[in-house]
């Protein structure tokens, strides 16, 4: 008993102990210092170190889209980014606009989820373009495959949220981990979404596909009708929702080359986040003239005249 | 009692073995990988300063790490491999007491660690860059610590390996040696957080990567001593478990 006595009062001593001694208690110190932290990042082998965490966040994000196709793995175009968050946001705001247009009519139904890789080549190919014969077929029925031809499958998403978590953990800057994960995480539960995209605009502050989908997400909050006067809370969250949407198409023109297509002069800028800066664009035109404010609407229509005809002809 | 001379054999033999199983193969491809970075970045010539102290911390920070792991690893197999092979019945037939053989064991774990430490710090302190000022008493209460902080996860190991099978055992200690800390920064030291063991208080490295000054002398006196408390819990319990053990 006494030894007993003896171990759990060591143990509290040198809790205690422990306590009052912390090592890494101390103020300033070269990693703490911002700029020291700018000059290493800007190294060679610090851009390598870089380079290996985005290759996690890669393989996750792939990791997420084979596990919303079921397991079945498609083929993209190199090109393209990895499928997850491209057209996420440009779903959203299709959502937002019908929304906008036809008003909350309380169904609460969900439009299907359109899958950027819908045709695409499985990574196991069909029969007919398979060499493989029978080692082909085999192969097909043991690993998750299903026909390209076919419409995919896709989960909820829920299985998705840890895996988005931890891609943004591991690179708190891979802005399309932030984009797919908000998205997802808005159908399951709203406040955790905005914090999820608040999180990425706290790494991410030139992110305009952020500030969209964060305009998004305000938008789906409201729940005020397709026309008619605004209430109170539904024209803060308007309002808001437009901050950010000019926000996000003031960031993105600014990145946006010239003349907006993919090309090897800007590798960074793909056809989705020119996609996404247009939804952006219409968004605060729409929002403008959904709270009444024409002379913002008209400024806005002549500012964003360099991307093209914003809304088709009537 | 615990007789010495009795433990030194056990800890001759435990690293006699060591030495026959490819552990310090494996350990010399990690110490090969650190100094062929090293060497490459001399070779390429840092210019800055901030890569400087990065490749430092990063090279010290591994090499306490892989110590570490590595004792950790070796620790938590002795018993479990021991009882399997059943190699630990010749040994106990002999006039040896449990508790001589499970200090022989910890005694070689530990110093096969600080071995280990000690072969991958001098080529880092060695080679890397250092374009900028560090302490040198810094330096050395980082390089002393390493060896308490080492005890007490061997200690801690080997208690674990001996109330659970190898794999979860290994896994409860190396949450307890990697995770406290953190845990404990998170809660900022409140009950019950502050009882659990947090050897990374004795990891200096980040301290002295930071240009910043040695710790008191009071502080280093009170971080021994926490860790020669946490290993004599960690050999107590793990004697008591290996007395009660039935063979």
């Amino acid at each position: 008993m006494a030894q007993v006595g003896l171990w759990v009062a060591g143990w509290l001593a040198a809790g205690v102990l422990s306590s009052q001694v912390d090592p890494r208690h101390y103020e300033g110190g070269r990693s703490r210092d911002e700029q020291a932290r700018a000059r290493r990042n800007r190294s060679a082998l610090a851009a390598m170190m870089g380079e290996f965490r985005t290759s996690v966040s890669d393989m996750l994000f792939i990791k997420t889209e084979r596990y919303m196709h079921g397991g079945v793995a498609y083929r993209h175009d190199a090109a393209a980014p990895a499928h997850g968050a491209q057209d996420l946001a440009a779903e959203m705001a299709e959502e937002a606009a019908h929304e906008d247009e036809h008003g909350h009519d309380g169904h609460g139904e969900e439009h299907d989820f359109v899958c950027g890789s819908q045709g695409a080549e499985t990574v196991v190919p069909r029969a007919e373009k398979d060499f493989r014969g029978w080692i082909g077929d085999l192969y097909r029925e043991v690993k998750p495959w299903r026909d390209p031809s076919k419409p995919h499958l896709h989960t909820d998403g829920r299985e998705l949220l840890p895996w988005f978590r931890l891609m943004t953990l591991s690179d708190p800057h891979y802005v399309q981990g932030y984009l797919a994960g908000g998205f997802w995480l808005q159908k399951q539960e709203g406040d955790a979404a905005m914090e999820f995209i608040e999180e990425g605009l706290r790494n991410n502050p030139d992110a305009f596909q952020l500030y969209f989908s964060r305009g998004l997400l305000r938008m789906k909050r409201s729940r005020a009708p397709a026309a008619g006067p605004l209430e109170e809370a539904d024209r803060l969250l308007f309002s808001a929702a437009r901050e950010d949407f000019l926000r996000a198409a003031e960031l993105g023109l600014a990145q946006r080359p010239r003349d907006g297509q993919e090309d090897a002069s800007s590798p960074d800028w793909r056809t989705y986040q020119e996609n996404d800066l247009q939804a952006a664009c219409r968004m605060a035109i729409l929002l403008s003239e959904r709270l009444g404010d024409s002379r913002t609407a008209e400024r806005c229509r002549a500012r964003f005249a360099v991307l093209g005809p914003l809304f088709p002809p009537e | 009692m615990i007789r010495l001379s009795p433990a030194i054999s056990v800890a001759r033999a435990v690293l006699l073995d060591l030495a026959r199983r490819r552990d310090l193969a494996v350990a010399g491809i990690f110490m090969a990988a650190m100094l062929l970075l090293l060497a490459i970045a001399r070779g390429i010539g840092i210019e800055d300063p901030a890569t400087g102290t990065f490749l430092l911390n990063l090279g010290l920070s591994s090499a306490a790490g892989l110590a570490w792991i590595m004792v950790l690893l070796l620790a938590a197999r002795q018993f479990p491999e021991e009882l399997e092979n059943r190699t630990l019945y010749p040994l106990l037939a002999r006039p040896v007491h449990r508790a001589e053989v499970l200090v022989g064991k910890w005694i070689a774990c530990a110093l096969a660690g600080m071995g280990l430490y000690a072969a991958m710090t001098l080529p880092v302190l060695l080679l890397a860059p250092r374009l900028e000022s560090y302490d040198g008493l810094t330096a050395l209460q980082m390089v002393a610590l390493q060896g308490p902080a080492l005890m007490a996860i061997a200690a801690w190991s080997m208690a674990f390996s001996l109330l659970l099978p190898k794999g979860p055992a290994l896994l409860v200690s190396g949450a307890l040696v990697f995770a406290a800390g953190p845990l404990r920064r998170f809660g900022e030291d409140a009950f019950p957080l502050w009882l659990l063991p947090d050897v990374s208080r004795l990891d200096l490295v980040l301290r002295y990567t930071d240009g910043i000054g040695p710790l008191p002398a009071p502080d280093v006196v009170r971080l021994v001593v926490c860790a020669l408390v946490w290993t004599l819990l960690g050999l107590s319990a793990g004697a008591w478990l290996f007395g009660r053990k039935k063979l």
